[in-house]
Order: C-alpha cells, then sequence, then structure tokens
C-alpha cells in the first residue's frame, strides 16, 4: 500500500489547464513583497502616522464647508465650547492651514504624507529588495521563466503600490470627499486637479522607486541606505539653503536638490501656486529644470539598477 | 600582575593585526567620500566666486537689506546730502571700512555655514560612524569574533586593541576631511582649522568612543548609532535651553566659539556656550569618551556568541 | 574514561569537568543539568540536530556561560583567558575573515595567541602539512572549498597544541581521503595524551576512532560508556516482523498461533491493511522461522515477509532516543 502511493506520488502528472503568460509572475511577486512589508512593524507604525494625517485632512475639509454652510450671522458654535467668528475661522482654514480644497490643499497633504513613504522606504526598503541580494535568493527568481525582468517588475509595482497607498489614493479620497461634501462642480471645475493628484502621485512614485532600486542594490543594507537617503533629502537641501539663500548663488542650483524638485513638479501638476520655503529668496525653480533633474536621476538610477540586476553572477 | 601582561600583549598583538585591516562595510565608504566630494564641491565654487563674505550674505529667515544694500544706501545717502565736502567725506569713510570689514568676513561665514552647520552637524558624526560602528559590529554580524574570542587574551584587551585600531583611521578621515573642505574654502579655511583642529579632533574621538560602543555591545548597532547621531546630536544639539548639554556636538561648540571669540569674532551670543570652559569642555568630551570606553569593556566581557545550539 | 557522576574529585588533574551544567537559549533549555568528566583519550558526542551538542562544546571552549554549575579544563575555567590556552576548538560555525589567505589567517590567529613571531613560519609550516593544506596556503578564505575550510579550522584547533581538543563535526564536508587522515591525526593526537571530544552524525567514523561516547538528547546526557553498552541497546530494542498473506479470512487465526511462541511480545493489525500482520519480536530470526512453520502447516500463502525495523535512519535514531 505504502509503496503504491509513493508510486503514485512520484509519477510524473501532466499538467492540462492553461498556464498564464510568464509577466502574470510580476504580480505574484508584488503580492509576496507587499505581505513582507506588511509583517514589518515599521509600516504599521508609519502607516497610522500617514492615516493619522489623512484625517486631519478629511475633518478639516469637513469642518471648512461646514462653516461656510452656517448663516451668516458672523458667528458658529464650535463644539460645546463657545461661538467663534465665522470669517476668522474660515480665514484660519483657508490661508493657514490651507485646507480649502484648492490645489495648496493636496500639494501640502501629498508633501507631508511622502515623507512617511520616504521613512518607510527607508527602514524597510532593505528588506524588499536587500535581503534577496544579501541572502542569495535572487537564484529562485532568475531560474523562474520571467527571469530577473518580473523580479524588477514585481518589486516595482510593490513599491509603487506603497507609494500610491500613501500618497495618491488618500488625496483622491479627499477630493471625492469635497465632491460629495460641496457639490458635483467641483469636479467640474477642477478636473485639472484630478489629473494632477494622479501626476503627482506618478512622479513621487517615479523618483523614489528608481532611487530606492539604485541605492539598494548597491548598499544593500539599511544603514547604507540610510546614509545615503539622508544625503539626498538632508544634506542636499540644506547645502543649496546654504548656497541660495544665504551666500546668494545661482538659484538655478537648486536642481541639485532632488526633493525640492519632485515637489517642484507636483506643484506644477497640481498647478498650485509656488511656496517659498523659509528663508528661501529666490523664485521657484523653473519646472523644465525640475523634469532635467528628475530625468537625470531616473536615467543614472537606472543604468546602476541594471548593472547591478542583470550583471553574469550576483555574489551574495 | 599576569592579569596585566595579558592584557598588554592582547592589545598590543589585536592592534598588530587590525590597525591596517580596518573594515569598513557596505559601500559605506563610497558614501562618506561621496558627501566630502559634494560638499568640497559647493565650497569650491563659492570660493570661485570669492564668496565667502558678509558682502551679499544675508541672515538667516529674515528679511530686508544686506549688508551689500546697506553700504550701497550710505553711498547714495552722501549723494543725496549733496556737495557737502565734510558729509560726503564721513559717509564714503564709513561706506569704505565697511565694505572692506565684509570683504575680510569669510572666516565666520564659512565657520557658520559650513563648518557648524555641515560640518560638525553632518558629517563629522556620519564619518566616525561609518569606521567606529564598523570596529566590532561588522566582527559581530558576520561572525568572525569567535576567532578573537577563542584566544588566550582578556576581552577588555580585545575591545581597546580594536578600538585603538580603528580611531587612527576615524582621526585621520575626520581631519583630512576638514582639512581638504578648508584648503577648498581659501584662506579664511585654513584659518577656520588652524583653529577648530583641536576640538574636531576631541569631538572626533568621543563619537568614535560612542559609536565603537553601540557597535560592540547593541543589537541592530547601525540603526541605534545613526538614530542617534540624526536625533541627538544634530536636532538636541540644535535646540535651545539646556537639553543640548547631552550632544557630544554642543562642547566642541563651545570650545569653537570661545577660540574665535578670542580672536574677536563673536559667532554667536548666549545660548548657553560661555558656561563652559574651554578645559572643561574638553573633560567632559574625554569623560564621555572614557565613560564609553569602560562601559563598553564591561558589557563586551559579558558577550556570548549566540545563533548556535 | 567517562564519569557521568562526579561529586568530589581533583579538579586539577581533570582535563575537563562539567558539573551539572545547564544552558538556557531564551525560553529553550538548551542543556540541562549535564554532568561529565572526561579523561585523556578520544571521547566521541552522539546527538540529533538541536540534542545539544554544540551548546556543550561551545560551554566546554568558553565561548558560552553556563546559567547553573561549572565547568572546569585542568581545574581552570574555560571562560576566563587562562582557560583558553588549553582548549583548541573547531566550532560549527563558517564564517571567516573572507579577505585573508589561510596561511595569513592561521598567523595572525597564531600571533593573536601569543606565540613570537619568529617561531610563526614553522609553526605554520608544521601545522598545515598536518592537515594538507600545505599546496593550498595562499588560497583566499572566501575561495576555500568546505573541506579546506573545515581542514583550516582544524589547523586553528591544533595551532596552540592545547591538551583539550573540541572539534565540533569534524568530518562534514571533508572527502574520504580526508577523513581517513584525519582519523590518523586524531589517533596521534590520541597517543601523544591529548583530550579530544569529537561530535558526528557519523557512527562509523567515530567506530574508527574510539570506544567511548556520549549520547545526548534534549540538552540531556542519555547515557555515556562504550560503544558496545549502546549496541547492546540497540540489540535489545524489540522489532516489528510484516507479514502479508493472500487470505484475508486466516489472518486472525495465524495472529493467535503466533501469539503462543514464548518470543513474540506483541501482534498488531494495521489500518485499512487487510492482508497484513504486524509481530513485535526481540529476536526476529527465530519469528521469522516460526512464521513461516506456522503458515506452512495451516495452508497459507505467503506474499511479503520483512523485518521492518531495520533501516539505518532508524538504528540511528533508536541510538537517539536511548
Amino acid at each position: 500500500m505504502a509503496v503504491n502511493s509513493l508510486n503514485s506520488f512520484l509519477e510524473y502528472r501532466p499538467w492540462n489547464g492553461l498556464r498564464n503568460p510568464a509577466w502574470m509572475g510580476a504580480f505574484a511577486i508584488m503580492r509576496e513583497s507587499l505581505k513582507l512589508i506588511f509583517t514589518r512593524k515599521v509600516f504599521w507604525v508609519v502607516f497610522s502616522l500617514a492615516v493619522l494625517n489623512f484625517l486631519l485632512y478629511f475633518f478639516g475639509q469637513y469642518l471648512f464647508f461646514w462653516v461656510a454652510d452656517q448663516q451668516p450671522d458672523g458667528l458658529v458654535r464650535v463644539g460645546g465650547f463657545g461661538r467663534a467668528n465665522q470669517n476668522d475661522m474660515m480665514q484660519f482654514l483657508r490661508s493657514v492651514l490651507k485646507m480649502d480644497g484648492s490645489p495648496e490643499t493636496f500639494r501640502n497633504f501629498i508633501n507631508l504624507q511622502s515623507r512617511g513613504i520616504i521613512v518607510l522606504l527607508v527602514l524597510a526598503g532593505a528588506s524588499l529588495l536587500g535581503e534577496d541580494l544579501n541572502q542569495g535568493s535572487l537564484i529562485f527568481y532568475q531560474s523562474k521563466s520571467g527571469g530577473m525582468k518580473n523580479y524588477i517588475g514585481g518589486k516595482f509595482l510593490a513599491a509603487s503600490f506603497l507609494v500610491h497607498l500613501f500618497a495618491t489614493i488618500p488625496a483622491l479620497f479627499l477630493f471625492l470627499e469635497i465632491c460629495f461634501i460641496d457639490t458635483w462642480t467641483y469636479l467640474l471645475y477642477n478636473p485639472r486637479l484630478l489629473l494632477g493628484i494622479i501626476g503627482y502621485g506618478f512622479v513621487i512614485n517615479l523618483g523614489l522607486v528608481s532611487l530606492l532600486f539604485a541605492t539598494v542594490g548597491f548598499f544593500r543594507s539599511t544603514i547604507g541606505l540610510i546614509m545615503c537617503w539622508a544625503g539626498v533629502f538632508f544634506l542636499l537641501p540644506s547645502l543649496c539653503a546654504i548656497m541660495i539663500d544665504r551666500l546668494r548663488l545661482n538659484p538655478v542650483l537648486r536642481i541639485l536638490d532632488f526633493w525640492y524638485c519632485v515637489e517642484r513638479l507636483g506643484e506644477k501638476c497640481l498647478g498650485a501656486s509656488p511656496t517659498l520655503l523659509p528663508g528661501q529668496t529666490d523664485q521657484a525653480l523653473n519646472p523644465w529644470f525640475a523634469v532635467a533633474s528628475l530625468g537625470f536621476v531616473f536615467t543614472v538610477t537606472s543604468i546602476l539598477t541594471m548593472r547591478i540586476y542583470f550583471k553574469q553572477g550576483i555574489e551574495s | 600582575m599576569d592579569n596585566l601582561k595579558a592584557f598588554i600583549q592582547g592589545v598590543r598583538s589585536i592592534l598588530a593585526v587590525h590597525l591596517f585591516r580596518a573594515k569598513v562595510g557596505h559601500g559605506l565608504f563610497w558614501v562618506s567620500a561621496g558627501f566630502l566630494l559634494l560638499v568640497a564641491s559647493v565650497v569650491v565654487s563659492v570660493s570661485l566666486k570669492n564668496q565667502w563674505n558678509y558682502k551679499t550674505f544675508k541672515p538667516r529667515g529674515q528679511a530686508g537689506l544686506n549688508f551689500k544694500n546697506s553700504t550701497e544706501m550710505i553711498e547714495a545717502g552722501s549723494l543725496i546730502l549733496g556737495p557737502n565736502a565734510g558729509v560726503s567725506a564721513i559717509c564714503s569713510a564709513i561706506a569704505a571700512s565697511g565694505s572692506g570689514l565684509m570683504i575680510q568676513s569669510g572666516f565666520p561665514v564659512f565657520t557658520k555655514n559650513v563648518v557648524f552647520s555641515v560640518l560638525l552637524g553632518f558629517l563629522l558624526p556620519l564619518w566616525c560612524l561609518t569606521f567606529a560602528v564598523e570596529g566590532l559590529g561588522a566582527e559581530r554580524e558576520g561572525k568572525t569574533l569567535f576567532w578573537l574570542f577563542s584566544k588566550p587574551v582578556p576581552r577588555s584587551s580585545i575591545y581597546l586593541g580594536k578600538f585603538l585600531a580603528i580611531l587612527p583611521w576615524v582621526i585621520i578621515w575626520s581631519l583630512g576631511g576638514f582639512l581638504f573642505l578648508a584648503i577648498c574654502a581659501g584662506d579664511s579655511g585654513i584659518i577656520a582649522f588652524n583653529l577648530f583642529w583641536q576640538p574636531i579632533a576631541f569631538a572626533c574621538i568621543t563619537y568614535a568612543s560612542v559609536f565603537f560602543f553601540m557597535g560592540a555591545c547593541l543589537p541592530r548597532a547601525s540603526l541605534i548609532a545613526l538614530a542617534y547621531a540624526f536625533v541627538v546630536e544634530t536636532l538636541l544639539g540644535s535646540m535651545p535651553g539646556s537639553l543640548k548639554q547631552l550632544s557630544v556636538a554642543f562642547y566642541a561648540r563651545c570650545i569653537m566659539f570661545q577660540k574665535s571669540s578670542d580672536l574677536g569674532v563673536i559667532l554667536e551670543q548666549g545660548g548657553g556656550y560661555g558656561d563652559f570652559s574651554q578645559t572643561m569642555a574638553i573633560c567632559f568630551m574625554l569623560g564621555i569618551a572614557l565613560l564609553f570606553l569602560v562601559a563598553g569593556i564591561f558589557f563586551f566581557g559579558k558577550i556570548e556568541l549566540r545563533g548556535q545550539r | 574514561m567517562i564519569g557521568v557522576l562526579a561529586d568530589t574529585i581533583n579538579s586539577d588533574i581533570v582535563p575537563l569537568w562539567c558539573k551539572k551544567v545547564s544552558k538556557w537559549h531564551g525560553n529553550f533549555l538548551g542543556l540541562n543539568d549535564v554532568s561529565l568528566e572526561l579523561r585523556p583519550g578520544i571521547t566521541a558526542l552522539l546527538g540529533s540536530n538541536g540534542s545539544g551538542k554544540s551548546t556543550l562544546m561551545n560551554l566546554i571552549a568558553g565561548q558560552l556561560y553556563p546559567d547553573a554549575g561549572f565547568v572546569r579544563v585542568y581545574g581552570i575555567d574555560p571562560w576566563t583567558w587562562q582557560g583558553k590556552h588549553l582548549v583548541g576548538y573547531s566550532p560549527d560555525l563558517d564564517y571567516f575573515y573572507s579577505s585573508w589567505s589561510i596561511k595569513d589567517f592561521l598567523a595572525r590567529m597564531a600571533y593573536l595567541a601569543g606565540i613570537e613571531g619568529k617561531r610563526i613560519p614553522n609553526l605554520l609550516k608544521e601545522v598545515l602539512s598536518v592537515v594538507g593544506l600545505s599546496l593550498v596556503q595562499s588560497t583566499l578564505l572566501r575561495r576555500c572549498s568546505l573541506g579546506m575550510r573545515q581542514r583550516a579550522k582544524i589547523a586553528h584547533a591544533i595551532l596552540m597544541d592545547p591538551p583539550l581538543l573540541i572539534l565540533d563535526e569534524p568530518f562534514r564536508g571533508i572527502d574520504p581521503v580526508g577523513r581517513r587522515d584525519l582519523v590518523q591525526l586524531l589517533l596521534q593526537l590520541q597517543s601523544a595524551g591529548k583530550t579530544i571530544l569529537v561530535s558526528s552524525h557519523e557512527l562509523e567514523e567515530i567506530e574508527k576512532l574510539t570506544n567511548q561516547v556520549v549520547m545526548l538528547r534534549s540538552g540531556r546526557i542519555v547515557s555515556a560508556g562504550p560503544v558496545s553498552r549502546v549496541r547492546d541497546r540497540l540489540l535489545n530494542k524489540p522489532v516489528e516482523i510484516a507479514l502479508e498473506i493472500e487470505s484475508v479470512e486466516k489472518i486472525r487465526m495465524l495472529a493467535q498461533t503466533v501469539l503462543n511462541h514464548s518470543d513474540v511480545l506483541g501482534v498488531r493489525f494495521p489500518e485499512g491493511k487487510f492482508h497484513v500482520l504486524m509481530v513485535l519480536t526481540r529476536k526476529p530470526e527465530i519469528v521469522s522461522s516460526h512464521l513461516v512453520v506456522v503458515s506452512l502447516e495451516n495452508n497459507i500463502s505467503i506474499r511479503r515477509l520483512e523485518v521492518v525495523d531495520e533501516a539505518p535512519a532508524e538504528v540511528m535514531e533508536s541510538l537517539f532516543e536511548g
């Protein structure tokens, strides 16, 4: 009996079903990498902060439109605490917090959320990508029919999913919220805003994920990643601030500041009016320079990524 | 007596074996070098435009006139006041002396912008971290520590020997980097280097001791060290009040402010930087270094190699 | 000589004395109340994976510190630096300074161990030829094969000529010729009066080396002494005989007849297999022939008759189960 069952187990069993095309493997890789990220504590910490920020904006918008709807008698009741001047409140929400459904609202929101993405990718990026290089598990992906193309594609999708989960999707929710609270004419008047949110999401996506691929591939460890990203997101802005705001060099030098360029592009996508950083004196950077900077980073990181992942025989 | 002999012998042999093989892992060395080159290129570009001075410099976060504007205003005022030779002479004298002073002001500008904010606040902790955490941390993570532990030398001598093996590299790299930046900045940079190399070296030793301790005794040392470098040194170090006295950079700043004020340049007033004399600040820094060294020796002596049953 | 129960001994002359040693790995008790005393000669440490072999060896080599009890090597605690003089340890782990060559590695280790620089070249020549690495001594460690690294580890252990050698799985990854050489080397060391503790999964190599074994299971010593005693226990273990016959109806009748035999300990019917009868016994030869005789007498045709419990893996398992 035992022998029989063993034989039938060892027998070759032809596969009769339909095969998915090889590139579908990318989605399986994405699913598994996301599962890996969801098991990390740091993801849930950053995610809950992002949700808090989203709720702040959500109820801020709500408050703004609610106050705007009140009778114009000058005073509104705020909870059980007392009354506030309607105009003062509107003024506060509009000019200080910028929660009035304007392009600036979405820009501020997405900028804040993207800080969370940066922290998440820095701390969890090594387990998303670097571990495979370190532990030599790339060989399992290389031996599948999709090969490294699927691997890169799947990991790219996973990282992109995280970016949109944090930035684009909540921003679209905010947009929808305004449509529901206000009227749907908001959508008619602001179709550019809708496209801008998606566009900004993809700009962040492209910039951060390509940077992530190259840096993780190069350093393979969290500490290298942190140091490199600290240079990009911390040292470069402060160097630019010294050069331009304090020593009055040419403002075009700000194209060195990769993240400023990304935010500038996002601003352009949304059509928001440019804000100056604290202490910044120059006019905002020409968006074409920002495009050039992003393009440069994308090209360099892509070449690096290709060299790292498609090179013969990855050393582990 | 036997213990002491074994200790000295251990330190000597560890030093001899590891001094020229200080390990820097994961391309971190290249990040450090890249940061240095990046900052150096910025410094060079500023020097080339001859802008290490107050002529066009505007204090951070304040709108309004800069020094160039004000000298121009004085000159314009003298024109408006008309052909009164006396007034005009006084005005142009003020303007000339002012602009002369401004052109000579490279040292404070360089010091404030590069030495304090970039070097002391960012590069120095990072450089020290790169070398010091890897000192024993690389052996711990690479599990090669076993080979040292199986030798008949006291644990304390392993710790001290390794520390002394990385220390020269940390100091050479940090002071070398500082010198490189100073040379890039020209004369004002050289003045700054001559004045400040000492506190930078002391800060370096202290950082090395702190980070070496983390690498040797803490799990996930590099992350903790990075968190320390950014949170304690950069954030706390730039906070008002006395909280910044927790950071190592504070004591380096104390010495540097006092040295520059001896030269007649007052870089910053108040902020508690005058509360510690130079000797006291040096004592504090070396005290911190010694404290972490002793703590490291204590905890390192208790480490058991895990990861196998 | 091995004494498991050692209470009062003159520890200064005993190569190794462990008394009631326990070691926790977090929540997991890696070693539980182990007492052991070794005398010069080779002793084998047997046990399945996770039985605490490496833990015990790490404790003896001073890489771990016992949570309870103590370890003494010639009366000295191996955790201290003085104790490290006395123990040569070849660990199970496979991590090296990968950018060093074998020769550099051994030279630096010798230097760290306090050997004068002048003596090192001669010492290295000797040790490298003993372990058979003379020809490849300048290979980088990261380019070495598993066998070469294993030899390098053994070279490291005997470098200081310590009186007590702890070798964790020394035969792993070494080719048959190398094994023979290693056995020779260990026997030489034994005749030079060293105390050697060797752990292994491979009974054959161990049998060539020594007849003294210590067996660990779940962190406890389950038996210690000559191999023959272990063998006896093995032989005493009851085995099962599977008998498969043609007719289902007669199987219970057959079982009753078989049970009358004095060497049969019991019978059972495996679930779902109506043709099969399992017979438990300590003397499979006698019972097998008895089974054949009974079947012939009752006109039952036999499809299959086999002793199921003699697979090599199960021999090992029964060893470890004590």
